[in-house]
């Protein structure tokens, strides 16, 4: 252990700036998998509720990726949940107004639709690196730890996913346009 | 080194603004938390004694001895045989539930087998099976 790490252990305030800092970014990252404003707060809180659970054993300096790491797998288990629910027919897939849908106010019904259509045909190791890359303000280094994935791949994977969004935004806002080669 | 984000992405990925009061509402669960936890000096021997009880019902009995075979009653006639009876008197779910007897043996099947067959238990050691031997009776 380096003399630069802290000892484990939180306290109630450091737990609270911790909220006030990540609250917002980590709200962006959760609703691009859920697309529900009130279940993505839900799940940010819960992240939190795991948080305090966990404070003991938790580096301060290891914090911010811990609680990264809780929001994101919960998100992703939800979302899976979700979808096998909608499998058998126990949910509705229902369209969602800016109430549940606060993007769509500002990018308009339709693009809001395209983006997260292409947000959501990403593969999830695409998706969870691009989705961090571009709202969890954390760094490289950062997101390389919360994912457990070497930081070139960090990069190689926000390239790829950025391209595969490029392209499917432009197929949707081009439909006649023939698709490029490969 | 993270590069800044490309413009037409940070298009795609607006920030949003989440519910407002999410730091209260985390004081509130934080709090409720606290107050639900038991103190280790409860909780503890109530978890030993659940323990207790687990460890009775789950713990292996010793089979039975083997001459107790042939002088073990015969268990509660069950409700596969009767499934095929008359669903009107004799509904077997009910029998299933104990809400009516079920009928002396032996046991006559139902439906266009009724005169041909009747059923006679056979014991055996295991008490969860029940062994029934089929035999034809002489047409009317």
């Amino acid at each position: 252990m380096s003399a630069a790490e802290a000892a484990p252990g939180l306290g109630v305030a450091e737990v609270e700036r911790l909220f006030v800092d990540l609250e917002r970014p980590l709200f962006n990252v959760v609703y691009r998998w859920l697309w529900d404003r009130d279940e993505a707060a839900e799940l940010v809180q819960e992240a939190f509720a795991r948080l305090w659970q966990a404070r003991a054993r938790v580096r301060p300096e290891g914090a911010r990726a811990f609680v990264y790491r809780i929001a994101v797998n919960l998100a992703a288990s939800r979302r899976r949940w979700r979808a096998l629910r909608r499998f058998v027919a126990v949910d509705d897939a229902r369209d969602a107004g800016p109430d549940v849908r606060p993007d769509v106010a500002i990018l308009g019904a339709e693009r809001a639709a395209a983006v997260r259509e292409a947000i959501d045909a990403l593969p999830e190791k695409l998706r969870r690196v691009v989705i961090l890359c571009e709202v969890s303000e954390l760094s490289y280094a950062e997101i390389a730890r919360v994912l457990e994935i070497p930081i070139g791949t960090v990069g190689s994977r926000r390239n790829a996913a950025a391209e595969r969004l490029r392209r499917r935004l432009h197929a949707q806002e081009n439909p006649h346009e023939a698709p490029a080669g490969r | 080194m993270k590069p800044p984000p490309d413009d037409d992405l940070k298009d795609l990925f607006v920030t949003l603004e989440p519910p407002p009061g999410g730091l209260t509402r985390l004081r509130a669960r934080r709090d409720q938390a606290r107050s639900t936890a038991r103190p280790w000096w409860i909780a503890a021997p109530a978890g030993l004694v659940v323990a207790a009880i687990a460890l009775l019902v789950l713990w292996p009995r010793p089979p039975p001895p083997s001459g107790s075979i042939a002088a073990s009653p015969p268990a509660v006639a069950p409700v596969d045989l009767i499934a095929d009876r008359d669903a009107v008197s004799l509904p077997p779910t009910w029998i299933g539930l104990g809400r009516l007897p079920a009928p002396a043996e032996p046991l006559s099947l139902a439906g266009p087998s009724a005169l041909a067959l009747a059923a006679h238990r056979v014991p055996v050691a295991d008490q969860a099976v029940v062994f029934y031997m089929l035999e034809s009776t002489p047409s009317p």
